[in-house]
């Protein structure tokens, strides 16, 4: 293995995603490098988050691979793939926490569900999760009476509870004010400096990756548009990119184009 | 509003004069179509005294010049007002005019064809639900899975002991109202001692697990599927199955199992308070003392009586867990969707229940 395979933590390799025979994801190869921070910026509906569900195994492509570590995750036994789980962490767009279980006790379900450490140290290990995203005051809180910004932090600290290699995010500051969406990306930084935890993150917000990614993969139509560090990005003349990262519509085709109207008598 | 045609060598003109909106009736796609029809090589539609426009008009002008399209014919706007060229400048128009127009509503044969599929379709789902459940409980701790006591127990107490208050009053009044039915026929005969036995054997073999399992498919089932649906819909499903915890073993199998013990166990209650209410109508209103009345009971019931019951309640609970998770995994589509999986889970638990009991009826006392 050369160095640079070694530092290849994830790889995704011709994905192709059909829902009902609708193509929503075209051929994606991608390589996430063992400790850096990507993002997957697109529109809405451009099936980002359905790429990363691909890359963190809960969804079969329909065609390609997706090798973790080197092992193809979708064509193991659902007992290794649980194995490999251990090595991830997800936060979820909503935070998808367990409304039953308090902020503490849904970071500590992996704890006590995967790992044969004793109560006392588990809950240790939460309460030091939680602080660690900023939520120490709110550890016995039910999900739903946390805010926004704090089911966002809530989700992280559960995705960190196992230590993971890679930690993947859905969305984590859409929706959010301005001022909480930067906190949220100062903590995804600090993480990946601190533990070195690999970053795959789903966005649509530009000034997010700037802040975080070393990365950032445009996906468009099914495919990646471009790949490159969000300044590059940023600066690019393509018209394609500069639409989603400036915000600039294209012009449309006009109705024009249909051949709808004659053209004489002063329309 | 005015629609006016005037023809010249094969080209037809359509002048459309007032309003073209939701207020009038007359539409100047079918007056094309007629165009089209009479062999016109041209049609103009001449919007110049058009003077109020709606969606309605759109649409009926785009339509129109499908028809012509479809027949090859070109079929154009002119003198189209400002407004309505901006309108139309919205609406990706060439897309829209390749797109097929929507199918015709199908008929009522189609429909039932329609919604007999997904019955299939929801057969096999519970099918292989119920099987995974079983494999799970049954063959699972023989590979090394550890057995979800904690949530079985929880289960156990929020279906059964829950349930017990109600299970209580409404088989007390059953108990009641049975003896009442049966002692207006028996006093005919002078065989209200009969009444008992009566009593015994239809709530213990019948109305006992029948009561009771339609009970928890309507307070238990129908908060299992809601439960599970919200978490598909909120992603609680996918992060469960991300920490890797698979949702059956983790969620289903306690709740079935859960359920395939409660119900037996209220329809031990749901049988002895039965009796006792029937014990209680004969004390009162048919000078039968209870000591008699528990001892013609205890006559006229055979331990296979209670045991059948109980074997009901049992398979009565499985279905109906199986059936109320399986309608919770099987949301798609956000809030609307849990709503739908909890009125089903309650209708088809109802009616398999009904169906198993009649097989089982047909099966020990059908001969």
């Amino acid at each position: 293995m050369t160095g640079a395979e070694e530092r290849i933590l994830l790889r995704a390799q011709g994905i192709e995603v059909e829902f009902d025979g609708r193509p929503v994801l075209r051929g994606i190869d991608l390589d996430v490098r063992r400790g850096e921070v990507l993002f997957l910026l697109g529109p809405s509906g451009c099936g980002k988050t359905t790429l990363m569900k691909c890359m963190s195994g809960l969804l079969p492509p329909t065609r390609g691979s997706v090798l973790f570590d080197g092992v193809d995750l979708h064509a193991v036994a659902e007992a290794q793939r649980d194995r490999l789980r251990l090595r991830m962490g997800m936060a979820f767009q909503g935070g998808a926490l367990f409304n039953s279980l308090s902020v503490i006790e849904n970071v500590a379900l992996p704890l006590r569900e995967r790992t044969p450490l004793p109560a006392g140290e588990i809950l240790a290990i939460a309460r030091l999760k939680l602080a660690m995203v900023g939520l120490g005051e709110a550890s016995s809180l039910l999900p739903a009476s946390l805010s926004g910004g704090m089911r966002k932090r809530a989700a992280i600290a559960r995705a960190l509870a196992l230590d993971p290699e890679v930690l993947f995010l859905d969305e984590p500051t859409t929706g959010l004010d301005p001022i909480t969406a930067a906190g949220i990306d100062d903590l995804v930084s600090r993480l990946n400096r601190a533990f070195g935890v690999t970053v795959v993150a789903v966005s649509h917000d530009i000034a997010s990756a700037r802040a975080a990614a070393h990365r950032a993969a445009l996906l468009g139509e099914g495919r990646i548009a471009a790949l490159a560090p969000p300044a590059e990005l940023e600066e690019s003349a393509d018209p394609a990119i500069a639409e989603f990262v400036h915000r600039r519509l294209r012009p449309r085709p006009s109705a024009g184009g249909a051949d709808l109207f004659a053209p004489e008598e002063g329309a | 509003m005015v629609l006016e045609v005037s023809r010249s060598d094969g080209a037809a003109r359509v002048r459309v004069a007032g309003a073209l909106d939701r207020t009038v009736r007359e539409r100047v796609r079918p007056l094309v179509a007629s165009l089209l029809e009479e062999g016109a090589r041209e049609v103009r539609i001449d919007l110049g005294e058009l003077e109020r426009f709606d969606s309605v008009a759109l649409v009926d002008l785009l339509e129109a010049i499908r028809a012509g399209r479809d027949r090859g014919v070109p079929v154009r706007l002119v003198r189209v007002p400002r407004a309505l060229s901006e309108t139309l400048s919205l609406v990706p128009a060439e897309a829209w005019l390749r797109a097929p127009p929507p199918p015709p509503p199908r008929s009522p044969l189609e429909r039932l064809g329609d919604a007999a599929t997904p019955l299939l379709e929801l057969l096999r789902r519970d099918f292989l639900l119920l099987v995974e459940v079983f494999d799970s409980a049954v063959v699972g701790p023989f590979r090394g899975e550890r057995p979800r006591g904690d949530r079985f127990v929880r289960e156990v107490s929020s279906v059964g002991v829950d349930a017990l208050p109600i299970v209580v009053v409404i088989s007390l009044l059953l108990g009641v109202i049975l003896a009442m039915q049966a002692a207006a026929q028996l006093r005919q005969f002078g065989a209200s001692i009969y009444v008992a036995n009566l009593v015994a054997v239809s709530l213990t073999r019948e109305i006992g697990p029948l009561l009771t399992a339609i009970l928890v498919a309507g307070r238990s089932g129908s908060a299992s599927a809601a439960e599970l649906g919200t978490m598909v819909v909120s992603e609680e499903i996918d992060a469960l199955r991300q920490i890797g915890l698979h949702p059956v073993r983790f969620l289903v199998v306690p709740k079935v199992l859960g359920l395939a013990l409660a119900v037996p166990c209220l329809t031990l209650f749901a049988d002895a308070v039965g009796i006792l209410g029937g014990t209680a109508f004969a004390a009162a209103s048919l000078e039968l003392p209870a000591s008699l009345y528990l001892e013609q009971t205890r006559l006229a019931l055979v331990a296979s009586d209670i045991t059948s019951g109980l074997v009901k309640g049992a398979v009565f609970g499985t279905l109906t867990g199986t059936i109320a998770c399986g309608e919770g995994l099987g949301v798609s589509g956000g809030p609307d969707g849990v709503g739908r999986a909890t009125t089903r889970s309650v209708v088809v638990s109802i009616f398999a229940i009904i169906l198993a009991d009649a097989f089982f009826t047909a099966l020990f006392h059908g001969r």
